[in-house]
């Protein structure tokens, strides 16, 4: 594949399957060959894509007995064997996680380095870097006109995702990224505590109330809160950043509409669409055609795996931790 | 029916005037004359004076006398935050209920001479708050009704948009460090002098009874354990007398609740009105996120001056709803919404963060017995 030529794509269909085929439509230079569908509920409207041309096939028929062309395999299933991401890259596939999931960091470092050999390019994606809200909120902090960062608060709250196995743990690792990715470090030292009784996580998971409070070199500090079983299935997002001249608010409670119906008044959100799958695949497809830079990086992933295994210690210890040398891991303070 | 009236003594009134000003706005509460110690310095007695002539009441240069000659039976505390409990002590002994405003104290043992004086003497004490506000009321109201179950976490945003002299990093190698109780006098002109004293006086200490009170409202749990994170990030004046004005705390609470406080004096520059002052509340059965500000109206104009807030609180009664509170809690021997034994432990709170701050270690809250003061 040249990097400017046309990117057949195979796509591993998962939760977000609709999204990413209605933002695909939007970008050029791509032709979705294939969908893997491993069980036919994370597949709506197969027939439509058949139609289309789409081949519709298992793993195994997509990479046993490739007949369908493909250049990159799209990977939207947070559940994807990883003995079958070995076998697309071993075929010089390039992989496209479109979230890096709860797969451990070194798994898909053995990836990355079986796709250096074989000449596949492995690429993730943090979801969360690319709402437009996050996007505005670090353009901010990167033009300096908010000063030194001292301040970062987030809540992150949502219902329990039907056919999503993201734990409130995962959910806590992508916001760490957020905050580590808006300080430019990985914290000094950090709080980790859960109000969910180990009872109640054995019944329905671990789902939180989750929160973290970080601090960093500089005198940075963060606090993030992570909830994963809202009762409704509306979600809730809020991210400020208070620097040393300005701050910035990305509240969903300002970007509420008021619905009076019948059963009485109700908040409904104004959301940012398919715009923020747009931006995922857009980098994801241009980082692999070589066009630009991952928004992502391995260091990133690692980064933030070191400071949620710090987190899980700071629980399971119930005491602040803090950055040892080197810095892959933490201790007790 | 005959309603009851009482007279009230305000000793000292050294910065913003909000507290007798709310006390009066309650019918039942006339300020009769405001005193304060002799030797206090003539800055302190300028200010008192002040409020003396706003009341049309007299100024007296002796707190003993006011007490007995003046026929009272509450004060009104709003001095250097240094000074609030002894004051305080003083009146109850002189078996005076007591309006006191924050902090309650820099110093714990100073709170608890004042839990022993309340509850040798028997009077009402209330730590002046802000859980009356409209949108707090709500807050709690909700949770009380059961709308989003049990609680299991709250976190409260605490954000005062007020600038406090020139920003960090402004000094040059040759000035000298900003003196805090010249600072604080100089800026009563703006109103943002709540920290007045002669002890230096940082956000957390000086604010965190309003957060962690609307917390102890909401929840009824008492904080056990805290870990806590400080900086001066925005002012020299802070950074210049060691204490902060940005503070983050996790907060460990009874029945399991977990919980967090953001608090910071984040400059005008940083939100178009106040600040941002926000409850974020989960619970077994959904969720609730209040913004204190609410409700508001917008007000713009052309040439509208940078520091007028563009939206304005209305309809807020929390002067009248927290007397009415205190009132009840006299005639009817009833807990006054924020009495000594809950300031203590907010005191206590603060103290624990400031604590963990410097070692970087949780550290567990201090708890006070029945009956062990």
């Amino acid at each position: 594949m040249s990097a400017t030529s046309n990117l057949r794509l195979a796509l591993w269909a998962g939760s977000e399957t609709s999204a990413i085929v209605t933002a695909l439509r939007r970008i050029p230079d791509v032709t979705l060959t294939a969908i893997v569908a491993c069980d036919g509920s994370s597949t709506n409207g197969i027939d439509t894509w058949r139609s289309q041309g789409v081949a519709v096939q298992t793993p195994d028929d997509l990479l046993r007995t490739p007949t369908t062309p493909f250049d990159a395999l799209l990977i939207a299933d947070e559940q994807a064997e990883v003995a079958s991401l070995h076998r697309a890259v071993d075929q010089g596939k390039h992989l496209l996680l479109v979230t890096p999931g709860e797969w451990p960091v070194a798994e898909l470092e053995e990836l990355r380095s079986l796709g250096e050999k074989r000449g596949a390019r492995i690429l993730v994606c943090e979801p969360s870097r690319h709402r437009p809200s996050v996007q505005a909120v670090r353009e901010a902090v990167m033009s300096g006109k908010l000063g030194t960062i001292g301040l970062m608060r987030l809540h992150d709250w949502s219902h329990a995702h039907m056919g999503q196995a993201a734990s409130v743990w995962e959910a806590l690792r992508a916001n760490i990224d957020l905050a580590c990715w808006l300080f430019g470090e990985i914290p000094e030292s950090l709080y980790c505590v859960s109000s969910q009784s180990l009872e109640d996580e054995a019944t329905v998971g671990p789902v939180g109330p989750l929160q973290i409070q970080l601090g960093f070199r500089a005198g940075g500090m963060a606090i993030l809160d992570c909830y994963r079983s809202l009762p409704s299935a509306e979600d809730y997002f809020s991210l400020s950043v208070l620097g040393s001249t300005g701050a910035t608010y990305a509240d969903d409670h300002h970007n509420r509409q008021l619905l009076l119906g019948s059963a009485g008044a109700r908040g409904v959100t104004t959301g940012e669409g398919v715009l923020p799958m747009v931006s995922r695949l857009r980098n994801l497809l241009d980082a692999c055609a070589g066009r630009v830079a991952a928004l992502t990086t391995w260091e990133d992933l690692r980064r933030s795996a070191i400071v949620l295994a710090g987190a899980r210690l700071s629980s399971e210890s119930s005491a602040a931790v803090r950055l040892a040398h080197p810095e892959d891991h933490y201790v007790l303070a | 029916m005959t309603v009851p009236h009482w007279r009230c003594v305000v000793l000292s009134v050294v910065k913003h005037a909000y507290v007798p000003r709310g006390v009066a706005a309650h019918p039942q509460f006339e300020i009769v004359v405001v005193a304060d110690d002799a030797d206090r310095p003539e800055w302190v007695h300028q200010r008192n004076q002040e409020l003396a002539d706003e009341f049309g009441v007299p100024y007296v240069r002796d707190v003993a006398r006011a007490l007995a000659d003046f026929n009272v039976q509450v004060a009104v505390v709003s001095s250097e935050a240094e000074r609030h409990c002894d004051l305080s002590v003083r009146a109850i002994e002189a078996g005076l209920h007591v309006v006191q405003d924050k902090p309650m104290s820099n110093r714990l043992s100073e709170c608890e001479r004042v839990v022993a004086a309340v509850e040798r003497r028997g009077v009402k004490f209330l730590m002046w708050n802000r859980n009356f506000l409209p949108a707090v009321v709500q807050a709690r109201d909700l949770i009380a009704n059961g709308e989003i179950g049990e609680v299991r976490s709250i976190h409260v945003d605490f954000y005062f948009a007020k600038d406090a002299g020139p920003p960090t990093g402004s000094r040059g190698p040759d000035d000298p460090p900003i003196d805090w109780l010249t600072f604080q006098i100089a800026a009563h002109v703006d109103g943002s002098d709540g920290a007045v004293g002669t002890q230096p006086l940082g956000e957390l200490s000086n604010e965190g009874i309003y957060p962690l009170g609307y917390i102890q409202m909401v929840c009824g749990a008492v904080v056990k354990r805290v870990f806590a994170r400080t900086a001066a990030h925005f002012h020299q004046v802070n950074v210049d007398n060691h204490v902060e004005d940005l503070a983050t705390v996790t907060l460990e609470m009874e029945r399991g609740i977990v919980g967090s406080l953001c608090v910071g004096r984040i400059g005008n520059a940083s939100h178009p009105d106040i600040g941002e002052i926000k409850l974020h509340v989960v619970g077994s059965k959904g969720a609730l996120v209040v913004s204190e500000a609410r409700p508001e109206v917008g007000v713009y104009y052309r040439g509208q001056p940078d520091k007028e807030f563009k939206h304005r609180r209305v309809a807020n009664d929390a002067d009248y709803t927290l007397m009415e509170n205190f009132a009840q809690a006299i005639a009817h021997n009833t807990p006054t919404v924020l009495d000594a034994r809950t300031g203590w432990h907010i005191c206590a709170t603060v103290q624990a963060a400031l604590e963990s701050a410097k070692t970087g270690r949780v550290t567990a809250v201090p708890t006070l017995s029945s009956g062990q003061v």
